[in-house]
């Protein structure tokens, strides 16, 4: 009985070195293969647990493994926008301008109904009202409402990525992009955490922090 | 990247501590089945008793000794039927059980290999 209560209490702690190693994002905003981890993590804690006769460390080695994994896959998501929609997926735009995408509707298995359901959630009653609704890629529909739409910043660069479409829209090529960046003193785009036009059309970059620096501040 | 570095640290000290064992066990573990293979196993059959009992007794306190560390990271079912294995075939030995304690040893023999070649990294006990 004791042995049973020492190898939970190791367990205990393992798991909780896992979940705390895995981050704050990971509790948060749980993606399907996310909360796969998590119950993998959870089964492989049981194991031990429930036969005395198992190794615990082959536990432990286990959950340690699939912790290397999870941490390993975010932070090459992290520095590769092609990797992180590999593993995440990419949002899908179900309503786009007023108008709904009934192809993606049918390819995410979406009825009207669920949709409408989605969007009451979201304070919004009719479709007619809504200017753009986005499926994440965690499974959220994000809704954005035609009289908030004036307001939405447009991200040009985050993470040293160049979102080229966001820059079609916002009416502007990628040298024009360099050439704002240079008359902020940023020559290359890889530093820059991220760079929007806010809804007034103001420019704004906020730079990778050098060396140890913690925050990034705005270059102005 | 600091949880990065922890996670690969964590990992690389397990495997490490695993590596260490496995390579460690693993010539401890030929060497017992080679010495059962031979030695003992021609004792028996020649039926020299007394020669065979010291063998076994060499190679059960070795085994004991060994399996203080393999319990930390093999399961202690496999270990324990090792364990009954080596106490029937002394047993066997000591009470001059010439049929008995040849297939005991036999078995022994299976055991601690396959105790070794479950671990290994074949596509076999991978899949």
């Amino acid at each position: 009985m004791i042995i049973i209560c020492i190898r939970t209490l190791i367990l205990y702690l393992t798991v909780l070195f896992a979940l705390r190693i895995m981050g704050k994002s990971e509790l948060s905003e749980v993606s399907t293969f996310q909360m796969v981890i998590l119950f993998m993590i959870a089964e492989l804690a049981s194991i031990p647990i429930d036969s005395p006769t198992s190794s615990l460390i082959n536990g432990v080695v286990a959950i340690c493994m699939l912790l290397f994994l999870q941490v390993f896959i975010s932070y090459i998501s992290i520095k590769s926008e092609f990797f992180k929609n590999l593993i995440n997926g990419k949002p899908s735009m179900i309503i786009d301008k007023g108008m709904i995408n009934v192809k993606e509707m049918e390819r995410l298995r979406i009825s009207v109904n669920e949709l409408l359901e989605h969007l009451r959630i979201a304070n919004c009653a009719s479709i007619s009202d809504v200017e753009c609704a986005v499926m994440e890629s965690n499974g959220q529909l994000s809704v954005i409402a035609k009289k908030d739409m004036e307001k939405l910043p447009s991200v040009l660069i985050s993470d040293g990525y160049v979102y080229e479409s966001n820059l079609k829209k916002a009416g502007i090529d990628y040298n024009t992009l360099l050439h704002m960046l240079e008359k902020k003193g940023i020559k290359d785009v890889k530093k820059v955490f991220v760079a929007f036009y806010d809804s007034n059309r103001k420019f704004h970059v906020f730079p990778i922090p050098e060396n140890k620096e913690s925050y990034s501040k705005e270059v102005f | 990247m600091r949880t990065l570095i922890t996670s690969i640290l964590t990992l690389s000290i397990l495997i490490s501590i695993w590596c260490f064992f496995f390579y460690d066990s693993r010539t401890t573990i030929k060497n017992m089945v080679i010495d059962c293979g031979t030695d003992i196993m021609s004792d028996i059959e020649s039926e020299q008793w007394e020669s065979a009992n010291k063998s076994i007794t060499t190679q059960y306190n070795l085994w004991k000794q060994y399996r203080k560390k393999a319990l930390f990271f093999l399961n202690s079912e496999d270990i324990n039927e090792i364990d009954c294995t080596f106490a029937r075939t002394a047993f066997y030995i000591k009470s001059q059980d010439l049929s008995n304690s040849t297939g005991e040893l036999c078995a022994l023999m299976t055991q601690l290999d396959f105790l070794i070649e479950k671990e290994n990294i074949t596509p076999q006990n991978i899949l």
